[in-house]
């Protein structure tokens, strides 16, 4: 888990006599674990994590729906989940950092959605998978070049 | 013969029944209001800064054109009267003078309005504040001169919301959700958290903020009071929500929310939390942005097949979107002028390239306004003349905006990167 | 501009006088029936004539106020300043008050184009002008009629 960092800023000493503000920290505790809408990831072998790991899916530009290559990287996890029934899964949307924040966000969600209905078309009950949706904020690679997007343009498997 | 006369009375006059004679200008080229400002006297120090903070202001507006300090004349008084000549030769609109009155619990400024042609005095005003205030007392006094000038009120006594990014050494990202001053002065950190804050949007009375924020993991919009700092989640839901945005009347938050896998948008009450659904189909519908009465709502759907602007009327029973862009694949985040004359949004032109547009009402192509590469997140001033976005220089993200009347500027962050600009509305 | 010229009709018998006959009696009706039309001929051909010189006025004073009021607009164009990235097809309408000096003492908003920057660009050309030097070699006359008030229409399309 990420530590939060205690800020110094030179410039927030005075405080404005018309235009008071408070500022708020986000500390440790604050941040809740990760279950969702009342499913709870279940932790996972390093087997398991492995496999996970080499199942990422990529996406074209502007695009949600998977590639031949995605369908063959999904496979090994549809078969993981069909001999382990009780894996559930955190399937995590992403966007490469062109076009607008929420937009992103709302296709990186369609991207884990793409995911997740193969997944379930491929018997593997829905509410094993959780979707959900980072878009542009947490880009695998930096830089503003092809490479680095078409790399961030992913569906993350957990 | 009377017949004749008349005719020709008509041919000048084809609107005016009075015969006045009817001229019609075509065409004309630009140039901002030139005024002068003089140093305000009675505290030498505040004074100096009073001018600086006043000069930026103005300029930054683009309609003003200040006169260089070097090149001010003496301000010479006969009679009672200003001496209007020397400014008129030097092609001088309007000059402005003023006086610092320093107290130990009161800091005010008197200033006067000098119309050079009309050769009068326009306007008397007096800003009271207290000692520590310069800026702000700078920025009033600014705004009643942009005002008095153009009959348009100042944005200069408003505040901008924005994000703001550090990377450690290890590329670790920490995230502050900062207020500022419209020049970017007087930076406040509202929340410091070591996970994404997005979409900060102000409440219309400017005590509010709402954001979304990745700190439990996953995308949910919280509302913060500004002063308190109190703050609390907008639904107990555990699914993910973001995009928000205030109703002009404080009462509604329009969101998105992704309850069927798909991002929809939802308008919440307030007062009770009750939640209405206004899109419902396939593609994904997100950044909603209420029109100045409250009446409308434009977002941005993949619907037809690639993100474009549409307009819900919300006075309709079961209002059916309408699509507002046509030109280009790309077209997002809009928001209206105050004046609901047209729309500010993202463009995405054939290059490939993301721009800040502006699409008039009235008319059926857009203007591009901006020219770096991947400008985005456009928020427009509360008098509709700038409008504040975020860009990308080499590898930083940083803060820019421009007048409709062609001034630029640049805010770029004192510590890491800074984006996702809010602008806030009249605040007095 | 050319003088029009009617031809006029000539009188030509009206002075004679001959011994009073039936015959001349007849032949002096006669005569002075075409006297009399004669003479109405005359007098309508006067007629038109006055009016052929009023038309010629006429004609003469609309390109008089058209060249004042070209100098008029060119001045304001000179000095107009169109805001940029305002909509097409605003229309901006003013009154002006102007003294026989040239001088101007009045701008009134008549018809808002409806965007503020384009009103106040307007106002601003007309300030800035402040006076047509040129005014002075206005006839009086002329000036009372057409340009003591004038309106102003800011069109750019």
């Amino acid at each position: 888990m990420k530590k939060s960092i205690n800020p110094t800023f030179p410039l927030l000493i005075t405080i404005l006599f018309f235009s008071a503000c408070s500022s708020v920290q986000i500390t440790e505790e604050a941040v809740a674990d990760q279950s969702v809408a009342g499913v709870s990831i279940t932790p996972k072998s390093t087997a398991t994590q492995a496999v996970l790991a080499n199942a990422v899916v990529y996406f074209d530009y502007d695009q949600s729906n998977l590639t031949a290559k995605s369908i063959q990287a999904l496979k090994g996890v549809s078969e993981l989940m069909n001999r382990n029934s009780k894996i559930s899964l955190s399937i995590e949307g992403h966007a490469d950092e062109r076009g607008t924040r929420e937009y992103n966000l709302a296709l990186g969600q369609r991207r884990a959605e793409s995911v997740a209905n193969y997944l379930v078309a491929n018997g593997i009950n829905r509410n094993r998978l959780i979707t959900k949706s980072y878009g542009e904020e947490r880009p695998l690679s930096l830089g503003s070049n092809n490479t680095a997007w078409s790399k961030n343009r992913r569906v993350e498997i957990k | 013969m009377k017949k004749n006369l008349s005719l020709a009375v008509l041919l000048l006059v084809p609107i005016f029944s009075y015969g006045e004679l009817f001229l019609e200008i075509t065409k004309g080229s630009e140039d901002p209001y030139k005024v002068a400002i003089t140093p305000f006297t009675g505290n030498l120090k505040a004074s100096k800064q009073l001018n600086n903070i006043m000069r930026n202001d103005l300029i930054r507006t683009g309609e003003f054109e200040i006169l260089d300090e070097e090149l001010l004349l003496p301000v010479k008084i006969v009679n009672d009267e200003l001496v209007y000549s020397d400014w008129k030769l030097m092609g001088i609109d309007y000059l402005v003078t003023g006086v610092i009155i320093n107290s130990n619990n009161s800091l005010d400024i008197n200033y006067e309005i000098y119309d050079i042609h009309k050769k009068k005095k326009v306007r008397t005003s007096k800003v009271f504040g207290i000692p520590n205030q310069i800026r702000q007392l700078a920025h009033y006094t600014s705004d009643g001169i942009y005002e008095s000038i153009t009959g348009i009120k100042g944005i200069a006594a408003t505040r901008l919301l924005y994000v703001n990014e550090i990377k450690d050494s290890q590329l670790n990202s920490s995230y502050k959700l900062m207020l500022a001053d419209s020049d970017g002065a007087n930076e406040k950190i509202l929340l410091s958290s070591s996970e994404p804050i997005i979409s900060p949007s102000w409440s219309p009375d400017g005590q509010r903020v709402a954001y979304v924020s990745f700190e439990t993991g996953i995308a949910k919009v919280f509302i913060q009071d500004i002063s308190s700092g109190k703050r609390e989640a907008v639904l107990s839901k555990d699914s993910q929500i973001s995009s928000p945005s205030w109703s002009p009347d404080g009462k509604y938050l329009s969101l998105t929310l992704y309850q069927d896998g798909n991002a929809e948008i939802y308008i919440l009450r307030l007062r009770d939390r009750t939640l209405t659904r206004m899109t419902n189909q396939f593609a994904i519908d997100t950044e909603s942005s209420w029109s100045p009465k409250g009446n409308k709502i434009l977002f941005t759907s993949g619907r037809s097949g690639s993100p474009q602007i549409y307009e819900l009327d919300l006075r309709k029973l079961n209002p059916k979107a309408k699509r507002i862009s046509f030109e280009g694949t790309y077209n997002a985040k809009a928001s209206y002028l105050p004046n609901e004359e047209g729309i500010i949004f993202v463009h995405r032109s054939s290059d490939g390239l993301f721009h800040i547009a502006l699409k008039y009402k009235k008319e059926n192509f857009i203007r591009i306004l901006t020219e770096a590469k991947m400008d985005e997140s456009p928020s427009v001033a509360p008098n509709g003349n700038m409008v504040i976005y975020g860009i990308k220089e080499g590898d930083l993200s940083m803060l820019a905006g421009f007048s409709l009347s062609g001034a630029r500027f640049k805010l770029p962050a004192s510590n890491g990167e800074v984006r996702e600009p809010a602008w806030s509305n009249f605040l007095r | 501009m050319q003088k029009k010229q009617t031809p006029v009709s000539k009188n030509t018998d009206a002075t004679n006088t001959k011994l009073v006959t039936a015959d001349t009696v007849y032949s002096k009706v006669k005569n002075e029936i075409q006297i009399e039309q004669n003479s109405s001929l005359f007098q309508s051909s006067i007629a038109d004539l006055l009016l052929e010189e009023s038309e010629i006025k006429t004609n003469d004073e609309q390109q008089e106020i058209s060249f004042y009021a070209q100098k008029i607009i060119s001045m304001i164009e000179d000095a107009w300043m169109k805001p940029r990235n305002i909509p097409e097809g605003l229309v901006a309408n003013l009154r002006l008050k102007i003294r026989s000096s040239g001088r101007i003492t009045g701008v009134e908003l008549l018809k808002s184009s409806g965007n503020i920057r384009f009103d106040n660009s307007a106002l601003q050309a007309v300030r800035r002008v402040e006076s047509f030097n040129f005014f002075n070699s206005i006839p009086k006359n002329l000036y009372d009629r057409e340009f003591k008030i004038i309106a102003i229409s800011f069109n750019p399309s």
